[in-house]
């Protein structure tokens, strides 16, 4: 899937603009834990997560995600939009839950495995 | 970004800080009470605006507005004079008011703009709600950039470099508590390896170590220092604090051992992952730890083997 599409399947408000949109995301991470993150095998990723903390743009910078994707509405502070501009790290905001914005992304995750 | 949780909050303290003079236009159209309403009418559709001041000698005597214009050409009066139909009762507000005060004024009164007065009560400006919302949005964008350039600054600046022989050393202090700063020292870590090249997976591995290093010594400890040397062989990654050290490490390091605080783990850390963590990331992993004294991480990463070891 591209991440205009996980934008536009999200209904996004995007934040940070991505350098390139029409980057391909091979995979998703949705955690509530930075722990989770930072622990995971995947490599190629955008991370969902409903934390809102400067930490959470670090998390994506030390990982190299391909964009961070806060869910539940949830706004993230001037610090947070100023550290993703910083760091070339694509940021937006869904008014969709985790598990809602889960299940839109399942089916572009298939399709690249397919 | 207005009217949501963070956004809003920001936004609520920026209307008390930001004067009205902040988000007031100054190219303010005005005319006088000897205009004919038609003059008004044809001012209004240039410009589009919903209303316009009226001036006698440099001082505000009324203000004219466009339902103002449409009575006057439902009823037939639109050519004559503005002194006589204007409304002289006009709410006005200072410059050097803050913003929220002009807010609470457009939520009391049914107006969509408020006159400006100076000091000396001379008109000076005039204040629409959408003028205080493009205002309060770059000043948003103002603290993002803000926070971007001291980010972008920070990374050029942090940690202490040095060159030693084939080696660069970079040195880094963490203090206990501050976690808005954990994670410099990875981030210059991950530049300075991307820069020589090296292998993204292994920059990748190095950069979360180092993290979970850091975040180690904010979260657990009561201060310390990460030094890094990096050659042409390894990338040499130590943490070291200054206490309270670690009672049991062998239960330190077993996946989902923690005793983060419940504030910690709202912030996303505390799963007892870091140690396991940085021990799969590393080619060479030691932890030694002092009950009194403090603990000592050194890890260590081949920089040219791209096959990902430890528990890959
Ligand atoms: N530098 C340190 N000083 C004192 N205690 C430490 C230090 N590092 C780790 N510990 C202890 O070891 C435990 C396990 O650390 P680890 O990094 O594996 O997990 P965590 O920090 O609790 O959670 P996570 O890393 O998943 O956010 C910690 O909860 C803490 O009790
Ligand atoms: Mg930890």
């Amino acid at each position: 899937m591209l991440l205009c599409e996980v934008a536009s399947r999200l209904e996004a408000e995007e934040l940070v603009r991505p350098e390139d949109p029409e980057v391909e995301v091979p995979s998703a991470v949705a955690a509530d834990l930075l722990s989770d993150i930072l622990a995971s095998r995947k490599e190629q990723f955008i991370i969902l997560t409903g934390l809102i903390s400067p930490q959470v743009i670090r998390t994506a910078e030390v990982v190299g995600a391909l964009a961070v994707v806060l869910v539940r509405g949830k706004h993230p502070t001037q610090e947070m939009i100023g550290l993703a501009r910083a760091h070339g790290i694509p940021l937006y905001t869904t008014m969709l839950p985790l598990f809602e914005s889960c299940v839109r992304l399942a089916p572009l995750v298939q399709r690249v495995r397919a | 970004m207005i009217g949501t949780a963070n956004g809003f909050s920001v936004a609520h303290e920026l209307v008390y800080t930001l004067k009205v003079r902040d988000a007031m236009r100054t190219d303010v159209i005005t005319v006088t009470p000897e205009n004919t309403l038609r003059e008004v009418q044809v001012l209004l559709r240039e410009h589009r605006f919903s209303g316009t001041p009226v001036l006698a000698d440099g001082r505000l005597v009324g203000i004219v507005s466009i339902e103002d214009i449409i009575n006057a050409l439902d009823r037939g009066h639109i050519s004559q004079r503005v002194a006589d139909w204007m409304t002289r009762s006009v709410v006005t507000i200072q410059d050097n008011m803050p913003l929220s005060r002009a807010v609470e004024f457009f939520q009391r009164y049914p107006y969509g703009r408020l006159p400006v007065l100076d000091s000396g009560g001379r008109l000076c400006g005039i204040l629409t709600p959408s003028d205080i919302i493009a205002r309060l949005m770059v000043e948003l964008n103002r603290l993002a950039e803000d926070a971007a350039r001291r980010e972008t600054d920070l990374m050029a600046r942090a940690g202490t470099r040095v060159t030693d022989g084939s080696e660069l050393k970079m040195d880094f202090r963490v203090s206990a508590g501050d976690f808005d700063n954990a994670g410099i020292a990875s981030a210059r870590i991950k530049a300075v390896l991307k820069e020589r090249g090296v292998d993204a997976r292994i920059v990748r591995r190095a950069a979360i170590a180092t993290y979970e290093a850091e975040t180690n010594i904010v979260i657990h400890s009561m201060g310390g220092k990460i030094h890094t040397a990096i050659n042409a062989e390894r990338v040499l990654v130590e943490a070291i604090d200054w206490g309270p050290g670690i009672e049991d490490v062998e239960k330190a390091m077993q996946p989902g051992f923690s005793t983060a605080s419940e504030l910690v783990r709202a912030m996303g850390f505390g799963a007892g992952m870091g140690l396991p963590n940085i021990q799969k990331c590393a080619d060479r992993f030691e932890i030694h730890s002092t009950v009194g004294s403090g603990t000592h991480l050194r890890i260590e990463l081949d920089l040219r083997s791209a096959v990902p070891q430890g528990g890959e």
